[in-house]
């Protein structure tokens, strides 16, 4: 028992938090002390009295609001890990397509100056095999070795590339450098260390994995000089003036039609002297352009015929491989989430990450079909009018004055008809009157001289 | 299933144990900063942020302290930043910035005469508690309205059990004064 008063104990008696012995002496000394008890009772009164605030409960969207606050989080913690995890992906990636790119860009100016033509030409000539490789180390494909040299371990995406691209170049395999293969032969079956030998797409994927000493792709351009394959957009504006604009309209259509086209737009007026004129957009297959133009010209007179063609065999080729490369990021991406344990944050990281990466396929492959529709079906614009002075209008005006005669002349014979009646009456009384006076005048004449 | 069992399954991945969390803590979560703040926005923010800290710490989450001391641990936190922020206002505001909104009674069907006396005591209450230093008050709320012991709110708020022990005498003692004090001023009589 405490010999003084327990006041400072009292809160934490009031509690229940002391220990046993405590708590034992603090009710031994309550049992004697009244000063005591009455202060413990006016604590459990204050107690009481505190109850009496109350506070309001939250609402019943706020449970909402957290939620949807963690899987915002959630969503940008993904965004950020997935541009982590990209950035290993996508440089490397990047470096490959702008690689590539400069490959087909410095190749294409050696096609354009007939480098390899004049080669093969030549080689032909002497029977031997044309054999790029001769010229490794030297001008365009050095450059290739320097920087393929540096991503080395991504050969064979490389040559997956290339081999996308195969209607415009071989890759070729040469031993150079000593390079960690591991992932090459994973990547693919295509490496073929064997130097100087042309090897071709299907034999590519036919011939086993042989790292050996490590490979690097040296890329020669082999583009035929006709260049097969050839991505050319391809167009062509008619003027022509014809006879008859409506019947002109209706010949172009059917011309279109025949040749398994399309119109695109159309448009048919007449000006403000009644000429007719119009214009017809036509979208004809690439293999029917010149008949397409050779029959649109005999529907008049050509006054101007203009063609024009854009090569976008580059573009064509750089959107496949950049589609090509995503649509493999994507795959393993989509294969490392298939082993991840899928909860829902993880599932709306998952989709968070991949829809990017899923937008620029479909970016890519809408890109790719319209030019794929632009090289398949070639575009004729055909403008046509009638002349200044049109037969037509000649012959109309011919006719209105024939009219015009006629009823001239119906009218004056109606005059006449109706004049000759009233002369012939005025013309008898003149008559009449004349011959009375001239009875009547010797008659009053005599009458007068006999006075 | 107890609260440290449905945080372990909340860091393995089960997103509905959340549900459960703040079915069991948003409220008393949101009472104890809102008898800290006595702003009904702060109050509901920062039981927000406690939540989102729950989910953004779930792994650093060990077992060997109790949930809800780990919970109200972060409420406390986020309230002594903003505190510091001076975000709070530091003294009691005047009783017609006051928000009725926040006060109820217990008391069912009170007369209009008991309803203005209660609303009247309930202020100088609030009044009182809201003039306590902070840490008082905050050890007082924690125990009157959240029954948390001392040792809880002895690791909420990081002070030893002693001085929790102190916090809330001290609290209780300056209370009964103030409060003996003003509703002698309003008349009611008062037995504490």
């Amino acid at each position: 028992m405490f010999r003084s008063h327990v006041l400072k104990e009292l809160s934490a008696y009031l509690d229940n938090q002391l220990s046993g012995v405590m708590k034992e002496k603090v009710e031994k000394h309550l049992a004697d002390c009244a000063n005591c008890r009455e202060e413990l009772s006016r604590l459990k009164q204050l107690s009481e009295q505190l109850k009496a605030w109350q506070t309001p409960d939250l609402g019943d969207d706020f449970d909402a609001r957290v939620r949807h606050q963690i899987v915002l989080g959630e969503l940008e913690k993904g965004e950020v890990k997935m541009n982590k995890q990209l950035t290993s992906v996508w440089i490397p990636s990047s470096a490959l397509v702008a690689v590539l790119l400069v490959v087909i860009i410095a190749g294409q100016s050696y096609v354009k100056r007939g480098w390899e033509g004049r080669l093969r030409i030549a080689s032909d000539d002497l029977g031997e095999q044309f054999e790029p490789a001769k010229y490794a180390g030297k001008g365009l494909q050095g450059r290739v070795r320097n920087s393929v040299d540096h991503i080395g371990n991504n050969a064979d995406l490389i040559a997956q590339k290339l081999r996308f691209s195969g209607n415009q170049y071989q890759p070729y395999y040469a031993e150079s450098k000593k390079t960690d293969s591991e992932s090459v032969a994973n990547w693919s079956r295509s490496a073929d260390t064997t130097m100087n030998k042309p090897v071709s797409g299907a034999s590519l994927a036919e011939q086993p994995a042989d790292p050996g000493e490590g490979s690097v792709i040296v890329v020669y351009p082999v583009l035929p000089a006709t260049a097969q394959g050839e991505k050319v957009i391809r167009d062509a504006k008619i003027m022509l003036e014809v006879a008859d604009g409506k019947e002109a309209y209706n010949k172009a259509s059917a011309i279109c039609q025949e040749l398994g086209g399309y119109l695109s737009s159309s448009k048919f007026y007449k000006d403000q002297e009644g000429r007719e004129a119009g214009t017809i957009i036509m979208r004809i297959p690439k293999d029917k352009f010149g008949i397409a133009q050779e029959k649109l010209s005999t529907l008049g007179k050509v006054e101007d015929i203009t063609t024009d063609s854009k090569d976008v065999t580059q573009e064509y080729n750089s959107l496949k491989i950049q589609l090509d490369t995503v649509k493999v990021i994507y795959d393993k991406m989509l294969e490392a989430f298939k082993k991840r344990q899928v909860t829902i944050p993880d599932a709306i990281r998952q989709e968070s990450e991949l829809a990017p990466i899923r937008s620029k396929m479909e970016n890519l492959s809408n890109r790719i079909a319209q030019l794929d529709n632009s090289i398949s079906f070639t575009t004729i614009t055909l403008g046509f009018h009638e002349p200044k002075v049109s037969e037509k209008t000649l012959k109309e005006s011919g006719n209105i004055i024939k009219e015009s005669m006629i009823t001239a002349r119906i009218n004056s014979i109606k005059f006449l008809a109706g004049a000759i009646p009233t002369a012939i009456v005025t013309a008898m009384l003149v008559i009449i009157g004349l011959v009375v006076f001239l009875l009547v005048n010797p008659l009053i004449s005599r009458f007068f001289k006999k006075k | 299933m107890t609260d440290e069992e449905l945080m372990l399954s909340y860091q393995e991945g089960n997103m509905l144990a959340m549900d459960e969390f703040l079915k069991r803590y948003k409220n008393p979560i949101y009472h104890f900063v809102l008898r800290l703040s006595w702003n009904h926005s702060e109050a509901e923010d920062i039981t927000q942020e406690v939540f989102l800290r729950l989910h953004q710490h779930r792994d650093e989450y060990r077992p060997i302290a109790k949930f809800s001391t780990w919970l109200f641990t972060i409420a406390h936190n986020l309230s002594v930043s903003r505190l510091r922020q001076k975000k709070w206002p530091i003294s009691w505001p005047r009783s017609n910035d006051e928000s009725e909104e926040l006060v109820e009674f217990e008391s069912p069907d009170p007369s209009p005469r008991e309803v203005t006396a209660n609303k009247e005591v309930s202020q100088k209450l609030k009044q009182c508690i809201q003039g306590l230093p902070f840490l008082q008050k905050e050890a007082l709320v924690l125990r009157e309205y959240e029954k948390l012991d001392y040792q809880a709110i002895s690791k909420i708020l990081n002070k030893p059990l002693s001085t929790v022990k102190n916090l809330i005498h001290r609290a209780r003692m300056n209370l009964k004064d103030k409060l003996i004090s003003s509703l002698e001023e309003i008349g009611g009589g008062s037995n504490v």
